[in-house]
């Protein structure tokens, strides 16, 4: 606190004593450092001190970099600039051009800018072309003379010096630019025009251990490859008065030519716009690029809203894929599941033909076989009464034991092929019907059978296997359809189910002729069938289904059709 | 009493044939049926005998003719046969009143057995129920002195219980004995016991 009191203290005194009560800062370009920056203005910052009693002027020497933050900060008052550099700032910090420095001699570049093209005297390079790929030194990609201004010239005859140069950026002071050049670091060298022979007068190099490449012939005492532009520009920030800025303009306007070189009027900047346009570098017309991101800044809560709505869009596209996916492993579960329980179906019910055909043949085979035995023990019986020593005798025994051989056989083949049907449960009849049914939706549908299903109560419970009661009803629904089959078209298909004598009930009916008479005086025979390729073991299969579940199964006709109904026991106490 | 005639019901005729040759061969009078309707119809089911029936026949089963059996209470005695071990309807039977029930193709010693298992049942029932017929016969009066009779009470302890003179219960009993077919008291107490009253 004490310290920068004093300090306060010291500059108010030092101000007093000079009559200014600030200094003005005027920034400049250092392009070959702060030192020479401080040489070669400070005559001009005193020239404008006495110029203007009261005003002290300070020069604040800057690289490009340090140059656009000052501007950023607001520590500059004026600002000593070149014109392309002047070009990209003069918009963004409201410049406002007081005088252009311009060569007293006109053609000599020395107070002008311009870029050359430089490689080693010695070395093999003798157009630009040449140097493809190689390394070449340049001060700052938005140095003007430095580099912008070879690279519009290059770009002129076809050559893109960013794609088609191994570019170095060595940063100032521009100086390191001949000496890492000279040192062989590099091949070629983008300077500003006049460094090589200011360089030279200060004997820091010898000019002609240099060359220059695609000589501009509107040189004069300075090599350049480019047009030249006006060197320097004296400008004021936003901040300084005008009554000041006038002042300095009529100062600078009468200050006697020094080094070659004289203010004048501000000159047109045209030709350097036209430059900074062929480089996409106008500040007026930014690339797209900036331009869209400038157009994003300004509109930035419409840009947030559209990029909601966006996101939302894609989340809500998201979640309904991701439903629709969960929808599709359902279906496909669902229908993976009806797929294998139609299988077993078909396993159940090729069991279930293989053991009714077993049966079947056996009572057939047991038949004979048993009258065989029973002819023979009446035989032997008969014989024995007569003679009891008499030589048929032990034939008839032969007999009476090949008969029950056979007869061991079809029961020991009848035996392994009966499986055991499961205990009953409670089965509900609403939802197993309409399984049974999901099962032969397809063949139901191509058939153009519509089924109706009406179970009452709709809780409705029997004791059964529900495997068992499934594999019936697929084989009754199946009799329908075939039956429908032999007709020609589709028809109706009722299935209800409900109670009777204390009994479950479930009654299958059509309306595809019903069975014939003689089916019906002798219901359930085997081998026989109302369709050529059918076995007629269905009805056999249900019936032994129903027996085994303590059931039964009745056939009739009613109106046009077959009615099947199936009685099964009602779900009782001590089975819940 | 005549002899016990045995009925055989089953829809395959050469197996009944050679059934019937069987039997005959060991010494019983058989009668062939091919349904289960005919033989209802035809044979006299009220006598003792014994009916050989096969479970499994188009129109009537065995199961049916059996049920039909014991609602028009037939003494005559049930062998089932079978021919597809349906062994649970079988056992179902058994427990209906049949006698016994064989599997197809049958052992002759196995059929003479549950013949004669049933031909006895059969006789059994027989008796009862001409017992109970004769037993309609009797007057109350006999009625209770026969059920005294059976209970091991003396003359003169049922003519006391019965406030009668002991004379009037030895013509009551002697009605009773002759009506029952009875030849003394015990076995009158005997035949009484059989009647269950």
């Amino acid at each position: 606190m004490a310290i920068s009191r004093l300090v306060f203290g010291v500059m108010l005194l030092l101000g007093t004593a000079a009559g200014a009560a600030e200094p003005l800062t005027v920034g400049v370009l250092a392009y070959r450092g702060e030192g020479r920056a401080l040489e070669r203005w400070t005559p001009t910052m005193d020239y404008l001190r006495d110029a203007l009693p009261g005003r002290r002027f300070q020069i604040h020497p800057l690289d490009l970099d340090g140059m656009a933050r000052a501007l950023d900060d607001g520590d500059l008052d004026f600002l000593l600039t070149q014109p392309g550099q002047y070009g990209m700032l003069a918009p963004r910090y409201r410049l406002t051009r007081l005088a252009t420095l311009r060569p007293a001699d006109r053609g000599s570049a020395r107070h002008a800018t311009g870029s050359v093209l430089l490689v080693r005297a010695d070395s093999r390079y003798r157009d630009p072309e040449s140097l493809d790929g190689r390394p070449v030194a340049a001060v700052h990609p938005r140095a003007f003379g430095g580099f912008l201004l070879l690279r519009a010239e290059l770009a002129r005859q076809g050559i893109d010096a960013r794609e088609a140069y191994d570019l170095r950026f060595l940063g100032y002071p521009v100086d390191r630019l001949l000496l890492r050049l000279q040192r062989g670091d590099v091949d070629a060298a983008i300077a500003p025009a006049c460094l090589l022979e200011r360089m030279d007068a200060e004997e820091l190099v010898a000019r002609t251990d240099f060359r220059a490449l695609m000589i501009h012939d509107t040189a004069g005492d300075c090599l350049t490859s480019t047009a030249l532009y006006p060197a320097w520009s004296f400008a004021a920030l936003p901040g300084t008065s005008e009554a000041l800025n006038s002042a300095v303009a009529r100062a600078l306007l009468r200050m006697p030519a020094e080094d070659g070189g004289r203010w004048g009027a501000p000159v047109s900047q045209a030709r350097v716009e036209r430059l900074l346009d062929e480089l996409s570098l106008h500040p007026m017309r930014p690339p797209l690029s900036e331009q869209i991101a400038a157009w994003v800044a300004r509109n930035r809560a419409l840009v947030v809203l559209a990029a909601l709505f966006a996101l939302l869009g894609l989340l809500h596209h998201c979640w309904l894929q991701a439903l629709a996916r969960r929808r599709a492993r359902q279906l496909h579960a669902t229908h993976a599941r009806l797929q294998s329980r139609e299988r077993e179906l078909a396993a159940a019910q090729r069991a279930s033909l293989v053991g009714e055909m077993a049966t079947e043949l056996a009572h057939e085979l047991n038949q004979p076989l048993a009258a065989i035995r029973n002819y023979a023990e009446g035989c032997l019986v008969r014989l024995r009464r007569d003679d009891p020593a008499h030589p048929l005798l032990p034939i008839l025994h032969r007999i009476d034991d090949q008969a029950e051989r056979g007869a061991a056989v079809v029961a020991r083949t009848r035996a392994s092929l009966r499986r055991e049907t499961p205990p009953n449960r409670p089965v509900r009849l609403g939802p197993l019907i309409r399984h049974a049914l999901a099962l032969h939706e397809h063949p139901l549908r191509r058939r153009d059978v519509t089924v109706s299903v009406d179970v009452r109560p709709p809780e409705l419970t029997a004791c059964a296997e529900p495997h068992a009661l499934e594999q019936v009803l697929g084989n009754l629904v199946t009799n329908a359809i075939e039956a429908y089959a032999t007709t020609g078209c589709g028809g109706p298909l009722w299935i209800e189910a409900g109670t009777a004598n204390d009994t479950a009930m479930i009654r299958v009916r059509d309306a595809a002729g019903g069975f014939p008479a003689a089916h019906l005086d002798e219901p359930f025979v085997g081998f026989r069938s109302t369709r050529p390729e059918g076995l007629g073991m269905g009805l056999l299969i249900c019936r032994r289904l129903m027996t085994a579940q303590g059931g039964a199964i009745a056939l009739a006709n009613r109106d046009d059709g077959a009615e099947i109904t199936l009685r099964l026991p009602l779900e009782t106490d001590d089975d819940a | 009493m005549p002899e016990p005639d045995i009925h055989l019901v089953d829809d395959d005729a050469s197996t009944g044939d050679a059934c019937r040759f069987l039997l005959e061969g060991y010494g019983y009078g058989v009668t062939y049926w091919s349904a289960g309707t005919d033989f209802l119809a035809g044979a006299t089911l009220e006598a003792a005998g014994c009916v050989i029936l096969d479970l499994r026949m188009p129109r009537m089963d065995g199961t049916a003719v059996h049920a039909a059996l014991r609602e028009r209470r037939s003494p005559l005695g049930v062998v089932i046969l079978t021919a597809h071990g349906d062994v649970p309807t079988a056992v179902e039977q058994m427990k209906q009143g049949a006698a016994d029930f064989l599997q197809k193709p049958v052992n002759g010693t196995r059929l003479i057995a549950a013949v004669d298992t049933a031909l006895a049942r059969s006789r059994s029932a027989w008796e009862v129920r001409i017992l109970a017929q004769r037993a309609t016969t009797l007057s109350e009066r006999e009625r209770h002195v026969a059920r005294l009779v059976r209970d091991g009470l003396t003359n003169r302890a049922i003519a006391e219980r019965l406030h009668v003179a002991v004379r009037t219960v030895e013509v009551h009993r002697a009605a009773a004995m002759r009506k029952m077919g009875a030849h003394s008291s015990a076995e009158l107490a005997a035949l009484w016991q059989r009647v269950a009253d």
